[in-house]
């Protein structure tokens, strides 16, 4: 059986807008959301990932309902969707409105029984475990909530063991201090959590070059999540994926034959982007 | 043509609604028996665990109408969830319930290990056989599957065809009117649109005609 590999697009929502963030620190305005859901998918992401950083999102009612619907309306490819999500309406919201899947971080510790309850209504595999990694300077492993403003008291292990016994169907395993820096992924962290689990690892956070899939997807990630690197540069995706399967020709990667543009129209990728 | 297209409450439809709409159909989103009784074609949606959409369907008062309606001859597309509760039974409740009946199979959990990931994710073709029922084109065309478990088919009826990347998980079922995808075209972009565009011209044919 091939190894197989996801490209997953993501992009973080402040306020209603794109920005790219770097260490979860600076945000840097791109651009509308729909714009740029449009724009990854054309380019043949296997999957979108939207994620609200407000860092009001926790205390202003839910916004995740006309935006979102807004914001996908024309997606022909799988969505997930999260951000400040810590009761069943706001899971509710985000479904209804254009998710396939929801994200969850801080709920993990503040609500794990909104975790449970949300995987037995929705089926596992609608639920997705977002766990912010920090590395100190000395080191050591932090995991984080609240945008990496909180610390939780909980090892990575146990962290995902517990997690995967309440129903989650995927971890996506998130690197504060990697974010944005293009230096790879958090390979050591990949592979502790692999090794404990058996439902599938989607990493995030230090992409930079069709390299870093490759070794990701050696210490045990089924995907891939890139959000800064794919901003402002067109057939970035088919690029990377090209050279991802010059550098590893076993590694099973989606290549569209074709591109579904929402008006419709369906061209093959050779014609390109007009 | 109409596509009735059952809400259950549980999750995403829009995607659903959109490429139906967009190959052609008129989709009315209905849980009321005369809207889903005129309908040419019915559509149960991929979503929510298999215990909470037979306890929807159930709510809603609707399962013995579809089970009638089904058996009788109406075209059916079943996805995901859509396609489990054709069987018998599922592994994945935590009481024994029952899916339709209409296929002699059962749903069963997909055996997970550390090299083996489950809930299945990602994308895969579908393996071409002489049994092929689905004209994939071109045939390395990828479609997204995301489920926790598997159909298996005991049923010489009904026509089967599996997934290329492993030829043990069934990828779709088709028995008389009966249709079932366990991926998701409405989430496969341009090749998902395709195969649902097919569907539309061979049901446009009359290809299930009641």
């Amino acid at each position: 059986m091939p190894t197989k590999v996801r490209l997953i697009g993501s992009i973080l929502i402040d306020r209603g807008w794109v920005v790219q963030s770097v260490g979860f620190h600076k945000r840097l305005p791109i651009g509308k959301p729909e714009i740029t859901l449009r724009y990854l998918e054309r380019w043949d992401v296997d999957e979108l990932m939207v994620l609200d950083i407000s860092r009001d999102r926790f205390e202003r009612p839910f916004q995740f309902d006309e935006s979102l619907r807004r914001w996908t309306k024309d997606c022909r490819t799988p969505v997930s969707a999260g951000g400040g999500i810590l009761k069943m309406e706001h899971i509710q919201s985000v479904v209804r409105n254009g998710a396939d899947r929801v994200v969850m971080n801080t709920a993990l510790w503040e609500k794990p029984e909104l975790v449970k309850e949300a995987a037995r209504v929705f089926g596992r595999q609608a639920i997705i475990a977002s766990v912010d990694l920090k590395t100190t300077d000395s080191g050591k492993w932090l995991l984080m909530k609240r945008s990496g403003t909180d610390q939780v008291h909980e090892t990575l292990e146990d962290a995902c063991r517990r997690l995967e016994d309440l129903g989650v169907g995927e971890i996506y395993l998130h690197s504060i201090d990697r974010d944005g820096s293009k230096r790879g992924f958090n390979l050591d962290a990949i592979h502790c959590v692999c090794g404990t689990l058996s439902i599938p690892v989607t990493v995030g956070g230090g992409f930079g070059g069709p390299e870093h899939i490759v070794k990701a997807t050696r210490a045990g990630a089924s995907g891939v999540s890139i959000g800064n690197a794919l901003q402002f540069k067109e057939h970035s995706v088919d690029r990377i994926k090209s050279k991802t399967q010059q550098l590893d020709p076993e590694l099973s990667i989606k290549r569209s034959v074709r591109f579904g543009y929402p008006e419709g129209e369906m061209h093959s990728s050779s014609e390109g982007i007009q | 043509m109409k596509a009735a297209l059952i809400d259950l409450g549980l999750g995403n439809i829009a995607s659903l609604h959109r490429a139906l709409s967009h190959v052609g159909f008129h989709v009315e989103v209905t849980s009321e028996k005369e809207s889903i009784g005129k309908a040419h074609v019915i559509v149960i949606p991929g979503v929510g665990s298999f215990q909470h959409g037979v306890s929807s369907l159930q709510k809603l008062g609707i399962e013995g109408f579809l089970r009638d309606l089904l058996s009788n001859g109406r075209p059916f597309l079943g996805i995901c969830f859509g396609l489990h509760i054709l069987c018998e039974n599922s592994e994945e409740s935590e009481k024994s319930l029952s899916g339709l009946g209409l296929i002699k199979g059962k749903v069963k959990k997909i055996e997970a290990s550390s090299d083996f990931q489950v809930p299945r994710i990602g994308w895969s073709a579908l393996l071409e056989s002489n049994h092929s029922f689905l004209k994939v084109e071109p045939p390395q065309d990828k479609f997204y599957y995301c489920h926790s478990y598997q159909v298996e088919v005991q049923d010489e009826d009904t026509m089967v065809q599996y997934f290329d990347y492993d030829s043990q998980i069934l990828a779709a079922v088709r028995k008389g009117n009966l249709t079932g995808f366990q991926f998701h075209p409405e989430l496969s972009q341009g090749a998902g649109y395709h195969l649902l565009e097919s569907y539309y011209d061979e049901l446009k044919r009359g290809a299930y005609a009641h």
